[in-house]
Formats: C-alpha cells, structure tokens, sequence
C-alpha cells in the first residue's frame, strides 16, 4: 500500500512521540526521509510541543493521564464503548496490570453503588481461565472521577486470531471451549454472570490456554442494556449481537441469567467447529436479528461439517436452545459433555425430547404442523388432562383447576392462532374444521370474528382430472361451465350441483356458454376428430365431425345476444351457426393459419379473430357475411390473446412471447404497450376505460384504453397467469402460477389477502368474476372452486393520503370517523364501509375523540383543537393547545359527550371544556409532559398520565384526587367498561394494568419493540386490543391478562414512507367491529357481526 | 422514537426519507448520498439554530448531541442496518462542519453591519463542539482542514469525524472502513499538525 507522505510522516511521528522532546530533535535530523514527508513531520512534533486544547475537545484528554489511583499509566492498550484500556504499572505489588478505566460507571448514583457491590464479587473470581480483578477503585483523572479496575494482565491473542492461525484439531478445539466454560462455570459459581462472551473477550495464551476477560463488566457498565434500550454503539453491537440469547434480544434483562452465557457458549462453540456463527446477522436490523435468533433454528453443525454430526451437533444445539429450560442448567454441564465426546463416552445431552423436537419441527415446519397441529394438541391436551385430574385427586384442587384453566387457555391460544395462519395460507375450509374444534368457554372477540370471516359459501366444485381448460359463467351468475380433459360440465353457481354433464365427442378444449345459460357450444378433439357441438338446456341441437392430422388451435364464442356462435380451428375458416335452429349461416375464410383467438363485441355488426404461427395477423371481420373488412398486420408469430375493453369496440391483443397492442376501434391504429417484460395475462377494467395486463414478475399495468399510455403499476408479488376486476368489490384478483388467487385494491393496488382453493394447489389457469361477488377458479392440476372474495369481515379501507391519526365509531357505531396527516376527516358507513364524506381539515389532525354522536374533536399539529359536526364538517368552535410534540393524544372525553379534557402540552394544563362550545369549565396543572388522559366510564374521576406516574383528578373539578407510581412513559390511556382497572400502553412498549380503587398493579403485559401507541377495551370488557409500532394488533383476554390472537399486521405502503404503526383502535359500541388507523394510511375494520346483519 | 409520530414539523419532514436514502446507499445509489447530506444539513442546522437561540435547557452547542438527536428523529432505528449508522453519521459529520462554518461566517457579517457578502477572514469564536469553555476558530479549522485534505485526505476526514460528529475512534474507523490503528495514527497526527498551523498559520 502506497502511504501517503503525510501518512508516512504520522507513522514516523507516532515513533518519535513515544521520545522526550529533546531525543526527538535528534531523532529528526537522523530521519532519511523526503523533504515532503519531513515537512509534515515537523509541523506535527510542533504542534504536539505545543497543542491546541481546543482540539482535544472530543476526548478529554487524549494525552496519557501519569497517574491513576496507585497506578502508573504506560501507555493505551485500547479504546471501547465502556472506557479506555491502559497498559499500567502498579506500585505495591509491583506488576504490570491492566487498567480498565469505565466512563460511566458513575454516571449516576445507583451505578456507582452497583459498581462497588459488583466489583467486590469480581475480586473473588480466581480461575486459571479468567483475568483476575487485581483491584477496584476510583480516582481522579483530568478533575473528573472515574472508575478503574485493575485486571491482570493477559498476555495472547484474541480467540478467532488464534483459531485462523494456529488451526488446531477438532478435538483441540472441543477442550478449548470446554475450558472456557469451565472458567465461566467458575464466574457462576461466584454469582457473576459474563453476558459478553464473545471471541474477543476470549484471549489464547502462547501455552493454548484460553482466559476470558471483562467478566461482569458488561452488567458494571450497563452496555448490556445498550443495544435493547437503543441507546447502542453501533460497532459494539456488532460484535456483540450475534452472541446474545433470544431472551437478551428481547430485551428481557430481568430475565438474564447463567444460561444466558450458556447460549453464548454455545454460539461460540458452534464458531470454533464450524467457522460460522449459527446464524447470519450480517445486514439485517437489529429488529430483523432479534427475530431470526428468537424464531429460526440455526442448521445443525452435522449439516455444516459431516464431522460434527451426532453428539457435537447434539450438544450445541442444547447449548443455543431458544428456551432456557432446554439449556445446559450449567456451564460445568456443557464443559462435561464435551468432554465425554473426547472420551467417546455417551453425552447427557439427549438429541431433544419429543415434545421439544416436536415444537423445533413446528417451527421450521408452521405450515406442515397447521394442518397437524391441532389434532396433536388436542392429544397432548387429552394426556395433560388426565395428569390434572390425577393431580385433583392428590393435591389441592385449587391447583388442578388453576392448571387446567391456563392448559385450556393455552390450548385457545394456540389453536385460535392456527385458524389465522390457515386461513392466511387460503385455507378456509381447513381454517373452519380448525375453528370448530376450539374451546367454547374462552370465546371471546376474536372467536366470533374468525366465525364471521369463515362463514362464506366458499365450495370445492366437482374436479377435473388431467387439469382445467376453461371456466365459463352467464350473465346472471347463476350457471358455471367448466371443462377439462374428462369433460364439460354445466353446475349451478350457487350450490355448485352438477346440472349436466356433456359429451363434447371427445376433450372439450373449447367452449363457450350463451349470455343467458340455455345454450353451450363447444369444440372436442379425440385424435384425428374434431368435433363441434350446439346444445339448448342440454339437448343436442347440432353436432358436426371434422377429419384431421392434428387439433391445432380452436376458438369459439357466442355473441351477446346469444343468436349466432362464431367457431374457428386449425384450417383458418370461420364458421356462424344460428343458435336457435343450428343452421350453419357462413363459412369464410379469415386466417392463413388456425383461427387461434376470436371476440365478439356486445355491439356493431363486426367481430375479431387472430391467427397462429404463419399468419400472425388480425382480421376485423363482417358478422353478417364473415368477411374480412380489415386486416391488421403485427410483427408477432402468433396472436394468443383477444381481449375487449368493456365488450367494444377497443380491443387488446398479445402476442405469444408477451407483446401487447392496443386497438381503440376497428378502424383505428394501433398503440403498442411498453412494459420491458412479457406480459402473460389481459383483463378489461370494469367500464372499460382501461386495460389490465399482468407480468412475468407479478406486475399489473394499468393502460388507458384511448391513449395506451400507463396510469398505475401494482405488484401481486408472483407471476400473473390470470387476471380478473371485481368491479362490486372495487377489487382486482390476480391469479399467479404458484397457485394463489392475491387480492388487490383497485385503486390503490394494496394487497388485501390471497385465496387459495386447497393445498398442493397448482397455477390459476382461469378466473372467472361472477356477479354476487364471488370467484370461480380453475387450476392446472384440475381444482375447481367457488371461492367468496367478500372481506367484508376484514377490510382494509384506503381513503388517506398519509398517516392516519384518529378512529372513531360515530353515529351510533353506524360510521366510522377518521382523521389524517392529510388534513382531512373522513366518513365511512361502518358496515358497507362506503366512504359517505371527506371535510378538510385546518391542519394535520393528531388525535380525535367523540363528543356525543354527532361531533368530534380533533386535535391538529399546530395545537390548534377543533371541534367538528359530523353532519356537514363545519367547525362548531376551536381553542389552542400548544404544537404537537409527537407524543401522547391528550384528549378524553367524558361518557355522556358533553364535556372533554383537553391537555395542553406546552404548560401541562388541563382543561375540560363544554361540548357544546368549547367553554372552560375547569383547569389544573399537571406535571411535564403530561400526554395522555382518559375519562372514568362512571364519570368520577379523570386519568392524566406522567412519566413515572398516574394521576386521578375529580372528573368535575380537576382536584386532585390520588396519584400512582408507574414504570414509564405513558402513551396511552383506556379504563376498563366499569372503571375497575385502567390499562397502561408505555413508550417503553408495555401495557400496565392497574386496579384503580387500590393503585395495586394487575398486570404488565407486551414487550414489543416500540412504543405502545394504540389501546382499545372490548365493551364486555374481557379483551384488550393493543396496536404498536411494528403495526401488529393484539388481543388479550382481560381475566388472565394472556394474549388471544393477533389480528392481520399493518404493512407499509412502499414507496411512502413505510411506516406501519397502528396509532388508534376502537372498538364498536356493540363490540361487533374493530378498526385500527395506522401510519400506513389505512384503516382496518375487523368485524364479528353475523352475516347479513 | 416514534416514527412520524415524533415529526410534528410542518411541513412534514421527509421522516422516512433518511431512512429509504440510507437503504439506497447501501444498495450503492450514490445520487442518495447527495439528498442525504441536504437532509441532515438542513436537520442540524434547525436543532443548532435551537440551541443557539436558548431554547435548549443547555444553551450549549454540541456538535456530538446534535448529531445524535439527527439520527434519532431522522432515521427510523428499526429498520436501518448497523451499516446504515456508519454512513449516517459520516455523512452527518460533514453536515454538521458546514453548520458550523454557515454559523461562524453569518455571526462575522452581522458584525460587520449586516449584508457585507464578505467572507471575514477571522471566524467567530464559538464554543468549541464539546461544549467545554474551549473556544475555537472554526472558520479557521475549517480552512486548516482543507489544507490537511491536500495531504491526506484520510486524516482530514478523521477530524471531521472525531471532531464534528464526536465520533469514537472505533466509530471513525467503521465509517471509514479503515483499521481502528489507522485511526487512532491519524487522529494524533492530524491533530499535531492542525494544532500548530492553527497557532503558526500556513
């Protein structure tokens, strides 16, 4: 590497700094270097006689204290998150030691005491294989008090430098980590757990002895807590995040223990045998990492190295298991293990139980076990029944029953999360098998939602065996043809019975049926045989037999008034037969090959055809005589698909390997369509003022039909096969080659959710939107089904341009009110969910409350708080607060509307004011930073959420009326129906629970990473909606404080910002509804209402 | 920190932009990079602009505060690789040396009677970034910096890095994808060299 002559000249300056100035002088002069590296040189020596203080500034000090405490500084080993290393000399005795000096060890009082206590019990570790804590201490460096200990000093290298150089064998390194652990067991033994181990906290002696360093000082310094308090170092976490266990990710620092470094050795273990981490964190964030170590099972080493299979691979694998239980209880445990393997002696480690197996299957297997799932914790729930009963008759019954509750909430739980996860896959019938199984007497909520969301007439319909060719329905919906290789079939689209069965003389590749149901026209090819068929409710009107080689392409198609079928094949002619009598009105020319494609407009006196592999050419042909009015010539082999926009007069046409043209009429030109990538499926939006062409990389164009010009681009996430507009549900539905049918808004082009008929399903190779709403699909493996595309149980309702602040039920849970980042307030009918009003807003809104049926107030950025009538959106009065800081809503509104509390974040004071027009009625002053408020549903007292505290104030007055102590900030506030408890969502990701009579605590709940922003209370009061910052909405059941279900997560809308935080839930008054507003722009209305209600 | 929650400005700041952008980078658009540094100019420049006016409990301008409360309520800590810190605060680094630079050259024209486009050869004495009752010419580390650049454009970075942004030396050494030992060279030396042209000139 070419140095530069200044870098030459900081190298030589580094060695010449270590001299008293004046041997630097005569260092200098003997210096043979260039002019320009000298030259730097001098400057530097100068200036460090000499230095500028100011430049000092980001390091008090970088100069060598001389002294710290007893202790000579040489020089500085080192510099971290936590301190400074030196390389020092201690007096009495005389050694040379290393001193770790911990910047902020007393940072405040508590670690100071915390310091003390614990640096005690380091100096009681004496192990071969740790650094001895020699000394600790305080002093005085620069005017400012530090910490120090004073450790051995340790002569090696870092343990993965070690590993990379000296390569020792695979038993060699086995007894290495076993001594390791041996030397942590030690630390344990003493009370002191590492919660560091990581390889550059592991020295190798020149001898091969391992010593690990830093023991406790993670836990002195608090860095332990960085990374989960987000108050990180981004190169600490680096080394350290990949050692940590899934219960220090989950920032559960109560919950750290000895088994913590258990699971450290284990990833250590499986580094020094494998070369590889057991998981690859790099690239991932931080949430993505404490994901992937909570949930995924790393591979087994046998897997990475043939070497390590069997009883190694057995003993990491219980090192890092996700669940401390499953653990080595001691790290003298795993020490002993891996030891019995060098001595071929059998290992305590027994290749997990199968109850453990089972759950590691189930975790790399969620689909698999769904389907088995059930079923096996119905077994095991059989098994743990017994044993409690078993128990009733031994012990308290107190006890039994206890357990066999929280066994049958487990088993609700549980079994109410495979009914969302099947019926994510698309597995509604399963889903329902699923959901009659579960529980009865935990129902909640949630329960009567999944019935509401499964209760649809989704139907399997006779199969196709050998695939489906094609699906047709009439006009009305109420007849469903299909046809594949063992035959065409006329059901009726309600029930999905069999109405007839027809013999097409052979498979009915082709066929169409007539607008009005009565007559079906098809083509069946058996080799050499080509026949075309006509039958009128059944009966046979007119068969006919063509004699050749090969079947080629076919095309047929009624027109609209269901008067004349139009059919073509492989010699290029076009055929017309009168339904009515079967009269063959022409046969004509129109193709120089197969008739491959054919449409027949609802209007006009002209139809269009397309040709194959030799005459790639369209012909507007005369319906009246077949003949050809117009040839329109294309650069493609073979034309493979006709589509008209809204039944005429333009049309789409693509070719074979995916070109696109666009015709606006018969006799106009035609636009091409730029897409860079085959376009595999056509569709006529509703209207037909826009064409819908879906891509090999799962993208949907949408062309305008006149211009050809693009006005909108989704993403269905999977190669398009078929594609169809809902136009009731304003949705599209896509279906892609690996068999799933994905749902997407049409407007917005938001996926809603996706369908799939049964398992093992294979590509959509036919969609069919029936007018109630409902999908037909037919699939390449012969599936045919009638699936409700209906998520009226589960809606997303994209009505803002941005982060939707406030929800509401209005009108007597007959609307729903939201407010938006966008400045607007929006109406829906809660049921249709029409949007019924958009009003504007004088600023961006930040929170919305009720106030009586008929008005809400909104509070703005701008602290500007505006009271609304819901019926025309004029703004009955307005008051100031002050700006918005990005916390709390600050607003409660008493249970009868007439009054609400109104925080002011500026001076903490809280008013309530009058509905009816804003006048103050009372006011207090709350402590700092005093965001969140909520109403006594009795209307007794009024709750104001501090940092640290709640406080009650009489509900009247705003007297003060008690206070209690909380841990964190509160975020949001919802008391319970009958204002028993009142439930706590922190900044810090909790919900406390606490009675309110007493002050005493219920519950702490959550964890989840981010802020609690959303609670909601179910008028029965026995659930709890919690909404947070990763955009998942939870339930919990509120006897046992236990979570139930977790509804469908908020997704970011990319390219916004992709934020999905569920900021506000609501439940209905009538606890049918849920709706969530979230900063992805949406609402999500989840109902248990009965169907049709 | 929330996400947009914790935006209250108007209009809006990009909140997520800081995040997508740093995203970008890493996928190695480098026209990111330029809206990027805009985007923190324009960050750091209202959180000084704060600090100087009183507003904050402190009354103090710290660079390395600043900085991180930059990165806190412009980037969503959530989703943003470890790698995306470093980029940040790299970036965050030269941002923050134009603020100050900005700073010290509008305080010399007020002086001189408001509207003088003179750049004054003299900077205004702030407090230096830590803080500390230090004062520091930071139009003229500001040129000395440039005249470190001519020699080693490394070295001149680490300054900018330890200095503007209070990055630690393992930090500086992340950003710059460089050993720490690198570093730890180049920052005394540089400071050597500075600390004499800052007393004896060019």
């Amino acid at each position: 590497m070419g140095a530069s002559p200044f870098e030459r000249a900081a190298e030589r300056f580094e060695e010449l700094a270590q001299l008293s100035v004046e041997e630097r002088a005569r260092a200098l002069e003997r210096l043979a270097e260039p002019a320009e590296v000298l030259e730097p040189l001098r400057r530097m020596l100068a200036g460090a006689a000499h230095p500028c203080a100011a430049l000092d500034a980001p390091v008090p000090r970088a100069e060598l204290p001389e002294w710290i405490g007893g202790f000579r500084i040489l020089h500085l080993l080192g510099e971290g998150g936590m301190g400074r290393v030196y390389e020092a000399e201690q007096q009495a005795p005389r050694r040379r030691v290393a001193l770790k000096v911990l910047k902020s060890a007393f940072a405040a009082p508590e670690l100071r005491r915390r310091f003390e206590t614990e640096a005690q019990a380091l100096g009681r570790l004496q192990h071969p294989g740790l650094a001895t804590v020699y000394e600790a201490g305080s002093a005085e460096v620069h005017g400012e008090r530090v910490a120090y200990l004073a450790m051995e000093k340790v002569e090696g290298e870092a343990l993965d430098a070690y590993l990379a150089r000296a390569r020792p064998t695979l038993a060699a390194r086995v007894e290495l980590v076993a001594r390791v652990a041996d030397a942590v067991h030690h630390a344990h033994e003493k009370g002191v757990v590492h919660r560091d181990l990581k390889p550059s906290n592991v020295l190798v002696e020149p001898s091969g002895r391992p010593r690990v360093l830093d023991f406790g000082i993670a836990r002195l310094t608090g860095a332990d807590l960085e990374v989960t308090t987000g108050h990180t170092h981004a190169g600490a976490v680096l080394g350290t995040l990949p050692y940590m266990s899934p219960e220090q990710l989950a920032g559960h620092a109560s919950g750290v223990d000895l088994r913590t470094d258990v699971y450290a050795l284990g990833v250590l273990l499986h580094e020094v045998l494998a070369g590889r981490r057991p998981f690859d964190l790099a690239g991932k964030t931080l949430a993505e990492a404490a994901r992937i170590v909570a949930e995924e099972e790393p591979a087994p080493l046998g897997q990475l190295d043939a070497r390590l299979r069997g009883d190694l691979e057995t003993i990491a694998a219980k090192a890092l298991a996700k669940e401390r239980e499953q653990r080595y209880a001691s790290a003298a445990a795993l020490a002993e293990d891996l030891r019995r393997t060098l001595r071929h002696e059998p290992i305590v480690a027994r290749p997990a139980t199968t109850l453990y197996q089972l759950k590691k299957f189930a975790r790399r297997n969620r689909r698999l076990v769904a389907a088995l799932g059930f079923a096996l914790l119905s077994l095991l729930a059989g098994l743990c029944a017994s044993l409690v009963l078993a128990l009733q008759a031994r012990e308290q019954s107190a006890l039994a029953r206890e357990r066999a509750a929280a066994l049958e909430l487990q088993l609700y739980r549980q079994g109410v999360a495979e009914v969302y996860r099947t019926l994510a896959e698309g597995r509604r019938e399963r889903a329902a098998e699923l959901l009659a199984d579960l529980p009865r007497s935990l129902a909640g909520w949630e329960l009567a939602h999944l019935e509401r969301r499964l209760s649809s007439t989704n139907r399997a319909l006779p199969r196709h065996v050998g695939g489906t060719y094609r699906l047709r329905a009439d006009r009305a919906g109420t007849r469903l043809a299909s046809a594949g290789p063992d035959g065409l079939r006329v059901l009726d689209a309600g029930t999905g019975a069999l109405r007839l069965e027809l013999d097409a003389g052979g498979q009915p590749r082709r066929f169409d049926l007539s607008g009005d149901g009565r007559h079906v026209f098809a083509l069946g090819w058996s080799p050499g045989t080509l026949t075309a068929s006509l039958w009128e409710e059944g009966r046979l009107v007119r068969t006919e037999r063509h004699a050749s080689d090969h079947m080629g392409w076919a095309e047929c198609a009624f027109d609209a008034a269901g008067a004349s079928v139009y059919w073509g094949w492989n010699d290029g002619l076009l055929r017309a037969w009168e339904v009515s009598t079967g009269r063959t009105r022409f046969t004509q020319p129109v193709q120089a090959s197969d008739v491959r494609v054919l449409a027949v407009p609802e209007q006009g006196d002209w139809l269009v055809t397309g040709g194959d592999w030799g005459d790639s050419s369209l012909a507007v042909v005369e319906r009246a005589s077949g003949h050809v009015r117009r040839r329109l010539p294309t650069d493609w082999q073979a034309v493979a698909e006709l589509v008209l926009l809204g039944g005429g007069p333009a049309f789409a046409a693509r070719s074979q390997d995916g070109l696109v043209s666009l015709w606006p009429g018969p006799e106009q030109e035609p636009t091409r369509l730029d897409a860079n990538e085959p376009i595999l499926a056509l569709a006529s939006a509703p209207g037909g003022e826009q064409l819908l062409a879906g891509t090999a990389s799962g993208r949907i164009l949408v062309v305008d039909g006149a211009t050809a010009r693009l006005v909108g681009l989704h993403d269905a996430g999977a190669a398009l096969q078929t594609l169809v507009p809902l136009p009731e549900r304003r949705l599209l539905a896509a279906g892609t080659l690996d068999g799933r049918i994905v749902l997407l808004e049409r407007d917005s082009g938001q996926s809603v959710g996706a369908l799939a008929a049964s398992p093992g399903t294979k590509a959509v190779v036919e969609l069919l939107a029936l007018p109630d709403g409902r999908l037909a699909a037919g699939h390449s493996n012969g599936d045919v089904a009638l699936l409700a595309t209906a998520p009226d149980a589960f809606r997303s309702l994209v009505g803002h341009g941005s982060y939707v602040y406030g929800v509401a039920f209005a009108r007597g849970g007959r609307e729903l009110v939201s407010v938006s980042w966008d400045h607007t307030l929006r109406r829906w009918d809660a049921r249709s969910l029409r949007e019924l009003a958009s009003h504007p807003l004088p600023q961006r809104a930040t929170a919305l409350v009720t106030l009586g049926p008929e008005r809400v107030l909104v509070a703005t950025m701008s602290g500007e708080v505006v009271a609304l009538d819901l019926a025309d959106g004029a703004v009955a009065w307005r008051t100031r607060a002050s700006p918005w800081d990005g916390s709390g809503a600050g607003l409660a509104s008493s249970p009868d509307g007439t009054r609400v509390a109104v925080v002011d974040p500026g001076d903490a004071r809280t008013r309530i004011l009058a509905a009816r027009d804003g006048t103050v009625l009372a006011t207090a002053t709350l402590p700092p930073r005093t965001r969140a408020l909520a109403w006594d549903p009795a209307d007794g007292w009024i709750a104001a959420g501090a940092p640290g505290r709640i406080l009650f104030l009489d509900a009247r007055t705003l007297a003060p009326r008690s206070e209690l102590a909380l841990e964190g900030t509160p975020q949001r506030l919802v008391p319970a129906p009958d204002g028993t408890w009142l439930a706590v969502g922190t900044r810090e990701g909790r919900i406390e629970v606490v009675d309110v009579a007493s002050g005493v605590p219920r519950a702490r709940i959550g964890g989840g990473p981010g802020p609690m922003y959303a609670l909601a209370v179910h008028p029965d009061g026995t659930r709890l909606a919690s909404g947070s910052e990763d955009g998942r909405v939870l339930l919990w059941e509120t006897a046992s404080w236990t979570r139930v279900a977790e509804l469908e997560p908020h997704v970011p809308r990319p390219p916004e910002p992709a934020y999905r935080y569920v900021w506000e839930l609501a439940f209905a008054p009538d606890g049918q509804q849920l709706v969530s507003a979230s900063g992805d722009h949406t609402l999500r209305l989840w109902s248990a209402a009965a169907p049709g209600e | 920190m929330g996400p947009a929650p914790s935006q209250p400005q108007d209009p809006a700041p990009p909140a997520g932009e800081a995040t997508q952008l740093l995203a970008s980078l890493k996928r190695g658009e480098a026209a990111a990079s330029g809206r990027l540094l805009e985007l923190i100019y324009a960050e750091l420049k209202s959180l000084a602009a704060a600090a100087l006016r009183g507003e904050r409990a402190d009354h103090t301008l710290q660079p390395t505060a600043l900085v991180h409360e930059a990165w806190l309520r412009l980037v969503d800590q959530t989703r943003v690789e470890w790698q995306g810190r470093a980029h940040f605060l790299g970036t965050a680094a030269l941002a923050m040396r134009r603020v100050l630079v900005d700073h010290a050259r509008a305080r010399g024209r007020e002086k001189r009677g408001g509207g003088a486009a003179r750049v004054p050869l003299e900077g205004e004495r702030i407090p230096a970034p830590t803080g500390l009752d230090l004062e520091l010419d930071v139009l003229a580390l500001d040129r000395g910096l440039e005249e470190l650049a001519r020699h080693s454009e490394r070295a001149a970075r680490v300054v900018e890095l330890r200095f503007f942004a209070g990055l630690s030396e393992e930090d500086t050494a992340e950003v710059l994808g460089v050993a720490r030992a690198t570093v730890t060279r180049d920052w005394r030396a540089a400071r050597a060299w500075l600390s004499d042209w800052l007393q004896r000139g060019a």
